[in-house]
């Protein structure tokens, strides 16, 4: 994953942009106000919550255990499952499917799993055409862009950005993009044939239900639903944390899932798919594979950023969080963008590989009082800028600045001493409490806030009065 | 399944999951989500569900009896100009409504999709042709104004998924308070067979500009015609 150039510098340029502000207020106080409706409407929303969270704990703590349960249930229906340990492993799967059966045509529903993995890519070298179908994702694979969201993923794209881009390169005429529904219209066009066209549906999956072996896609569009029906094969591309043990597990994780995301109370599809078409149905694939992907997540799975695994990717976390509002998903660089992102980036593919991350947090907590399943995203974050410091990744000034206040903080007479220094000195600076402007490096913080000025006397000499006077 | 590669995940997974800090995760699993009990009159559910599916811009249309809910259907294909339609096949109230309709000089593709080979292409083309999909369902729910599909023999998935407009027939006591109620009700409902879908509203999208339009890719109309 390419760090450059570096997170602050894309951040600067996106906070600058101010079409891009002006979408992303519009569609995270959307989503927001719709997910704060939606839940509270809900009877017993608190409870659900806790009772989501401890389902999803359990699972993990028995991952194992449910995965095999969930694969033999896929196999006795006459599925087939494959466990890949990596992403090459998991790529290499659908590719030895698809070219064995010479398929020309793959059409996707939304997976940010497949993403991950970067699939579409190694499918297209194997001369195998890939369309995405989801309207944003479309949008997205057709400007050769990326998504800049879980939920919505081209909410940094305008009506008149989509109409040239279809009219640049899909050739279509000027009443095809008069408006929204129109453009719409002609994708669905277009896309249907595809749909009717394709040799293999490839698709994501929300949850793998292991008492069933069901697999549960929920869109909007319906994309999900055509993808696993109307290709003669189906592949479905499964992070091994996506688990849940019963189908009354499922439902509870559905009745959060669309009001925690957009505020809709369930999206218009939940697709349930429990193996491929039997004997005497009409419809369906005939073949179904489910490919199990790891990539990363044991390993997470085995530290302390595990708790990162209950997420189910309704995106609140994104909408709710001042830093992702002001500089968008691809401010981050990485398939996962905002909080979610900034502990499981680093988590399924090292620190080194997105030492900014963690840093991109007022760590205020609005991410974990929004989670459906409670996710303590600030805790990890900090335990990340830890660990990155002990690694000694962060920027210079911080680990030395850590090490002098380790020098100072140990050395009880240095450290008063350098408190009366700071009170005397800062003194002539402070106005009522303040200050607004401090010598460099300190600038830096004092050209967009003011600064709290230090107390005259320090709490130890207070302290140490206090205990005299008595 | 690739044996070896299957094992060397569990053994990573067990001693993860054994190591990883999970809070919450040493407690069993916490067992069926308990709501406040609801006994709820079919009034008020059947009330319920038409404002839920409504502020959806779904359409629910309520019939007396089997032939009230048969003219309604009528209407509705009148309405679109409907030639041809697909529908299930194994259902009583649809399959009154489809003799009707064909009684009217309407043609009912067939629902069945060939396995494989150029047959599976062309029955495809054909059936996505209909400009009109009836369907039973196996339950609606009141709380979030869905439906519930299975598919089945005679079941298909198309008929609520390839044409542009999509029209439900139930009977009023199928309609419960929730998605919880159903599966209570119906334990093997989500896996008795190969599909089961949950349709809240007509397909929509706010991709673009977070405006919503419908009809991406499924129907942009649903209409649930109840009766009783
Ligand atoms: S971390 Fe929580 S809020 Fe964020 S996407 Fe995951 S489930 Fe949603």
């Amino acid at each position: 994953m390419s760090q450059a150039p570096a997170f602050d510098r894309r951040a600067a340029a996106a906070a600058a942009d101010a079409k891009l502000g002006e979408a992303l207020r519009f569609t995270t106080g959307r989503l927001q106000a719709g997910r704060a409706a939606a839940l509270a409407e809900l009877p017993d929303a608190d409870a659900l919550r806790d009772h989501a969270r401890r389902v999803r704990a359990h699972t993990l703590r028995h991952l194992g255990r449910y995965l095999d349960q969930f694969a033999v249930q896929v196999e006795a229906l006459g599925g087939t499952v494959h466990w890949a340990t990596t992403a090459a492993d998991a790529v290499a799967v659908v590719v030895e499917i698809a070219t064995r059966r010479a398929a020309r045509l793959v059409v996707k529903s939304k997976s940010m799993l497949s993403e991950e993995i970067e699939l579409n890519h190694a499918l297209e070298q194997a001369g195998i055409r890939v369309v995405e179908t989801d309207l944003g994702e479309f949008i997205v694979q057709l400007a050769r862009d990326r998504p800049s969201h879980i939920i919505t993923p081209i909410v940094h794209w305008t009506r008149e950005d989509v109409a040239v881009l279809f009219r640049q390169r899909l050739g279509a005429a000027e009443q095809d993009v008069a408006d929204i529904p129109a453009m719409t219209a002609f994708a669905r066009r277009l896309l249907r044939r595809e749909f009717l066209a394709a040799d293999i549906g490839v698709s994501g999956v929300n949850f793998g239900v292991a008492s069933t072996g069901s697999i549960v896609t929920v869109t909007n569009e319906g994309n999900g639903r055509l993808t696993t029906t109307t290709p003669p094969l189906h592949v479905a591309l499964m992070g091994i944390e996506r688990i849940v043990p019963t189908v009354d597990d499922l439902e509870v994780m559905l009745r959060l899932l669309a009001r925690s995301a957009t505020g809709q109370k369930l999206s218009v599809y939940t697709n349930i798919v429990t193996g491929p078409r039997r004997d005497g149905e009409v419809d369906g694939p005939r073949e179904l594979h489910v490919v199990l992907v790891d990539n990363g997540r044991s390993t997470l799975l085995a530290g302390e950023l595990a708790e990162i695994l209950y997420c189910i990717r309704c995106g609140a976390c994104l909408n709710i969080c001042p830093v992702y509002q002001r500089v968008g998903g691809h401010t981050y660089d990485s398939v996962y963008p905002g909080p979610l992102g900034s502990v499981l980036t680093p988590g399924l593919h090292g620190l080194a590989a997105a030492p900014d991350l963690p840093q991109a947090s007022t760590l205020c907590g609005a991410c974990r009082d929004v989670c459906p399943v409670r996710i303590d995203i600030p805790r990890m974050l900090v335990a990340l800028r830890t660990s990155s410091v002990q690694q000694g990744l962060g920027p210079g000034w911080i680990r030395l600045g850590v090490k002098a206040h380790a020098w100072l903080a140990s050395r009880p007479r240095a450290y008063r001493a350098a408190l009366r220094a700071v009170g005397v000195a800062s003194a002539p600076l402070a106005r009522q409490g303040w200050m607004a402007r401090l010598p460099w490096p300190l600038s830096g913080w004092t050209a967009h806030r003011d600064f709290p000025a230090p107390a005259r006397r320090p709490f130890s000499a207070l302290w140490a009065e206090r205990r005299r006077a008595r | 399944m690739n044996t070896t590669e299957r094992e060397r995940m569990r053994a990573a997974l067990d001693r993860a999951s054994a190591a990883g800090f999970l809070p919450e995760a040493a407690a069993p699993h916490p067992g069926r989500f308990v709501q406040a009990a609801d006994t709820v009159a079919p009034a008020v559910l059947i009330e319920r569900f038409a404002h839920e599916l409504e502020s959806l811009a779904g359409h629910v249309h309520r019939a007396p009896d089997v032939e009230a809910a048969v003219a309604i259907v009528k209407r509705i294909a009148d309405d679109h100009g409907t030639r041809s339609f697909l529908a299930w096949r194994d259902d009583d109230l649809v399959r009154e409504a489809s003799s009707s309709l064909e009684r009217d000089g309407l043609v009912q593709k067939p629902q069945n999709v060939a396995l494989a080979g150029p047959e599976r292409v062309s029955s495809l083309a054909e059936i996505g042709t209909c400009a009109l999909g009836i369907t039973g369902a196996d339950f609606g729910l009141a709380d979030t104004g869905s439906v519930v599909l299975g598919c089945g023999p005679g079941r298909g998935r198309l008929a609520s998924l390839l044409p542009p407009v999509h029209v439900v027939m139930i009977r009023l006591e199928r309609i419960v308070a929730s998605l919880a109620h159903a599966l209570a009700a119906d334990p093997t409902l989500a896996s008795r067979g190969s599909n089961l879908v949950v349709i809240t509203g007509p397909s929509r999208t706010a991709d673009i500009e977070f405006t919503l339009s419908r009809g991406v890719h499924g129907p942009r109309e649903i209409h649930v015609v109840v009766v009783g």
